[in-house]
């Protein structure tokens, strides 16, 4: 059966969507799978989340924000283990709310424990086999388990497991069911670096081949490499949301920062310094920092600069394009 | 201008920045004895509630104070009213050694249960300590705690009671006996209990669990001890020690000399179904297993 | 009684801070550790492997919670085996486990550990104060542990481990859980405990990339040995390519560097162009005034960590070195 079809909204509900404000698409174009319009949760006098508005498609997106920014409220909120306080959350057209059938197309996969000890690692990825009603069972776990590498070890009981052998098989009850959308809290804890590269590899394929994954995480240098799409929460609101790439050219309040490595700095400098748009030039001994507002027209110029300058060209790095830094410029 | 290690102080016309970084140090450092002690009083505060919340005080405190009530009132009577308690002890401790039980059951798991269940053991064991001085200085700081209710209320009692006798030395060397029974009573049902309860405790890592099991435990052999120590079969006196509610209480009975008792129509009964002295090796012994048991369960090195 | 610790122990060799020689150690069948044999320097050394390679045997024995059954082990001359308290004199732990006490103050559990390190009461209770005001936390150490963030946690499990003023600190993951900020103070922290504090420093994590911001070299343990050690200025050796990211991918570039005798592997809007000598660079430049190319980046390529950790494990996935084996990966005993 092909996943379109499940859950995908009926002719009715679509337009009870769009009269709730619910486009059904991303800006590209694209099938909006999972659409977040408004929503916040409160506990009392505390604000988990305030007024969140967004929408994920198919592709990797991952979720950021310091902690307590409320990211797992929204991640529960998406799940539908919490209800919202206020707004509407859609998932696949429909909300996940107390949704039994929508939960055979999502797979999260939480931080928490709560692990049944007793249960071998291929017994607990089987029952979430079960509970999502999957065909093949046997053939589904094997190749859970084989993706996530546990495979050999599938008959140890939980109770015995390390802590990443734990979190793999966490995951594994989260993609056996081959879900539409899958949800990652933290997912690589524990794991070694082989396995985390492999994780990343297999996560980028699902994004690639069509489902919707969400992973919230802190390393942001591995998130950089599953994909450039992001959510960025801070004290419970949206803070940004989109390529980060997209994002960074967006904050033309903060210049490109800029190192370029080469003999004689200071007459590259002195060229450099002329390239309208350069905030500021830093010398250092082998290399000078340079802040501009005019990045192409900076990059154009550099190699130029060298070339009058007589100087060799050894590196040019931009210093504050990485995800870490767009996320040090959102949160602060 | 003086520098300290680590620090260093940059001078100017008078004027000084003193940039203090971390500091090195370099002076003595005190061996495994000085850590064995510093544990020994940490978990002596720890018992008593200190340097932690209001809720953490309430139990081990009402306690003590109910372990110090009997002699008080007995001591605060003699005063009011001329009226001397003859042989106070042989009355007091069956019903007061309630408290001793429930402040070794809450203490013993606060102690150890914890550090366990929090997995601060494993900073413990890779400080330079050693696994036995760390056991030890628990139990010891709870024996020591145990005295304090088990003993010291009843050591005030005597000597209260001869200082308001006329002749003060006149009466301790004539109830010396019972000074010396005191001790032994006392320092046997701090250690009895308190070991027991440290048993218990090493089994758990939960706190709840530490202190509901040692208490059925007591309960329940009390009650099974009792019953079947008085049923008629051959060597049914044996199972008295099965009760290990009442073992260190049937061992003051004996040690003050207190084994029968006169019923009111007359007929004397046997307090004790066997030889007084059996209580004492037998309060001893169990000491010894839950030494024992305490100690094969934190000296044992487990591969993990 | 009182132990002086300013005087070196006599049996110091060659001032390792750490070395091991065939260290093994079995659990039943498993072997955990096989003859491995390493030596750590001062600085931070990384300490790398897979799960199941053997590193918390490692530490254990390090911190002499086990015996090795064959081998040893010194740790700045004192050996594991025979003397594993004055080890454990010399040693930080922060454990990668929740281990902390929640209901004790952070001064007063840190203070405590201090004083288990055999620090006099006195100063134990300063040095516990001047630490959590240098990891960051000053006023929040009259608090209860149990009422504080992950960060703050991690805080005092660092603060515990360096309060005695060990002479080497052994640190397990020491950024887990932490937000991006928080993994930046860590890391920037442990950076200032080996450089400006001078103490020696062994890190264990899985992020590669944590190491290779704050370790100066590495220890990597698979299968129980150690299959590479050395410094990481040493390890991570400049590959013969240097990288050129263009704006948007310039066909024009890569033929003005061809045409300059190089040979060019293109990949969309990333350039790998042949190292043959220091004038590829003038070449590059050359090249780019030529076709008015925006080069955003330009870096002689470097073998990064990740690829040295990769070359050593067997079954690694694709992305495993392009250009031949890691030059200058000094093998352990086999």
């Amino acid at each position: 059966m092909s996943s379109d079809m499940i859950g995908a909204p009926t002719a009715q509900s679509a337009v009870a969507d769009q009269k709730a404000g619910f486009p059904g698409r991303l800006p590209d174009g694209r099938p909006a799978t999972i659409e977040v319009q408004n929503v916040s949760k409160w506990y009392g006098d505390k604000v988990a989340v305030s007024d969140l508005s967004f929408a994920l498609g198919p592709g990797v997106t991952a979720l950021l924000g310091p902690n307590g920014a409320g990211k797992s409220t929204t991640l529960k909120l998406l799940t539908g283990l919490l209800q919202p306080s206020r707004g509407q959350v859609r998932v696949l057209g429909q909300s996940p709310v107390n949704n039994p059938k929508l939960y055979q197309q999502m797979g999260l996969v939480p931080e928490q424990e709560g692990l049944y000890p007793f249960l071998s690692i291929r017994q607990f990825v089987e029952l979430a086999a079960r509970l999502h009603h999957v065909s093949n069972v046997r053939e589904a776990t094997d190749e859970a388990l084989r993706i996530v590498e546990l495979l050999d070890v599938a008959d140890r009981p939980l109770g015995n497991c390390s802590k990443g052998m734990r979190q793999r098989a966490k995951i594994a009850q989260g993609l056996v069911h081959d879900p539409q959308i899958l949800i990652l809290d933290e997912p690589l804890t524990g794991a070694d670096p082989r396995q985390r590269l492999a994780m990343m590899e297999y996560f980028t394929r699902l994004g690639n081949a069509g489902k919707t994954v969400l992973i919230s995480s802190h390393i942001l240098y591995e998130v950089e490499r599953m994909g450039s799409n992001v959510l960025v929460l801070v004290q419970g609101k949206l803070a940004a949301e989109g390529d980060f790439h997209a994002i960074r050219a967006l904050m033309d309040d903060r210049p490109r920062r800029v190192r370029v490595t080469c003999s004689d700095p200071r007459s590259v400098a002195a060229f450099l310094i002329t390239v309208p748009g350069t905030r500021s030039v830093h010398v250092e001994e082998q290399a000078i920092i340079v802040e501009t507002i005019t990045p192409l027209e900076f990059h154009l110029a550099v190699p130029q600069a060298a070339q009058s300058a007589g100087a060799h060209l050894y590196g040019i790095e931009g210093l504050d394009e990485d995800l870490e830094s767009v996320f040090r410029y959102l949160v602060n | 201008m003086i520098e300290h290690a680590g620090e260093t102080t940059k001078v100017n016309n008078g004027a000084r920045i003193i940039d203090r970084g971390y500091q090195h140090y370099q002076g003595i450092r005190l061996d495994m004895n000085h850590s064995l002690w510093v544990m020994f009083w940490a978990a002596l505060k720890r018992g008593l509630g200190l340097r932690r919340s209001f809720r953490n005080k309430i139990a081990p405190w009402l306690l003590i104070a109910i372990a110090f009530l009997p002699p008080v009132v007995i001591l605060g009577v003699q005063i009011v009213f001329g009226v001397r308690a003859s042989s106070p002890y042989t009355r007091i401790y069956p019903r007061i050694d309630v408290v001793f039980i429930l402040f070794a059951g809450l203490v013993a798991p606060d102690l150890i249960c914890a550090d366990r269940r929090e997995r601060v053991i494993s900073l413990y064991f890779s400080a330079p300590i050693t696994r036995l001085h760390y056991i030890a200085s628990q139990v010891a700081s709870l024996v020591l705690l145990m005295l304090l209710i088990t003993l010291v209320p009843y050591v005030i009692l005597f000597f209260g009671q001869g200082l308001l006798s006329p002749a003060f030395s006149t009466f301790v060397s004539d109830n010396l006996s019972d000074l010396w029974h005191v001790l032994i009573t006392g320092a046997v049902l701090a250690f009895y209990f308190g070991t027991l309860a440290m048993a218990v405790a090493a089994f758990t890592d939960r706190r709840a669990y530490a202190t509901g099991g040692f208490l059925g435990l007591v309960l329940v052999s009390g009650i099974a001890g009792g019953v079947l120590s008085r049923l008629h079969f051959s060597g049914h006196e044996w199972f008295s020690l099965v009760d290990i509610f009442n073992m260190p209480i049937n061992m003051m009975r004996w040690l003050f000399g207190q084994t029968t008792a006169i019923e009111r129509n007359g007929t004397v009964t046997q307090l004790l179904p066997l030889d007084g002295s059996v209580y004492l090796w037998g309060s001893l012994a169990v000491i010894v297993i839950c030494l024992a048991l305490v100690g094969w369960r934190y000296l044992k090195v487990r591969d993990a | 009684m009182s132990i002086d610790l300013r005087e070196p122990p006599p049996s110091i060799q060659n001032h390792f801070v750490v070395e091991t020689k065939d260290l093994t150690k079995r659990y039943g069948k498993i072997l955990a550790l096989d003859r491995a044999s390493f030596t750590i320097s001062s600085g931070c050394t990384g300490l790398l492997g897979p799960n199941g390679a053997g590193k918390s045997t490692l530490i254990k024995l390090l911190l002499g919670l086990l015996t090795p059954d064959q081998g040893e082990a010194t740790i700045e001359g004192h050996d594991v085996k025979t003397q594993p308290m004055e080890v454990r004199r010399l040693v930080g732990y922060m454990p990668e486990i929740d281990c902390l006490p929640n209901d004790w103050l952070a001064q007063d559990f840190v203070r405590y550990m201090g004083e288990l390190h055999g620090l006099p009461t006195r100063v134990a209770i300063q040095r516990a104060s001047d630490t959590l005001y240098h990891v960051g936390l000053g006023e929040e150490r009259y608090r209860a542990i149990g009422g504080f963030s992950t960060g703050m946690k991690q805080r005092v499990k660092l603060a515990q481990a360096l309060v005695h003023d060990p002479r080497i600190m052994l640190l397990d993951e020491p950024t887990n859980g932490l937000d991006p900020a928080g993994r930046d103070e860590m890391l920037a922290l442990i950076g200032r405990i080996t450089h400006e504090m001078e103490i020696n420093v062994i890190l264990s994590s899985h992020l590669l990339i944590d190491i290779e911001r704050v370790a100066d070299s590495v220890v990597i343990l698979n299968n129980g040995r150690v299959i590479a050690q050395g410094a990481l200025r040493e390890l991570m050796t400049a590959t013969p390519a240097v990288t050129v990211r263009t704006r948007t991918p310039s066909a024009a570039l890569v033929e003005a560097l061809r045409k300059r005798g190089y040979s060019v592997e293109a990949n969309g809007d990333e350039v790998q162009v042949e190292y043959r000598s220091e004038d590829v660079y003038d070449a590059i430049r050359d090249a780019a005034v030529e076709t008015r190319a925006a080069i955003v980046h330009l870096k002689r390529r470097v073998l990064s960590l990740e690829d040295i950790y990769l070359a050593g494990q067997e079954g690694s996935p694709a992305g495993a070195l392009q250009n031949g084996h890691a030059a200058g990966m000094t093998g352990g005993t086999r």
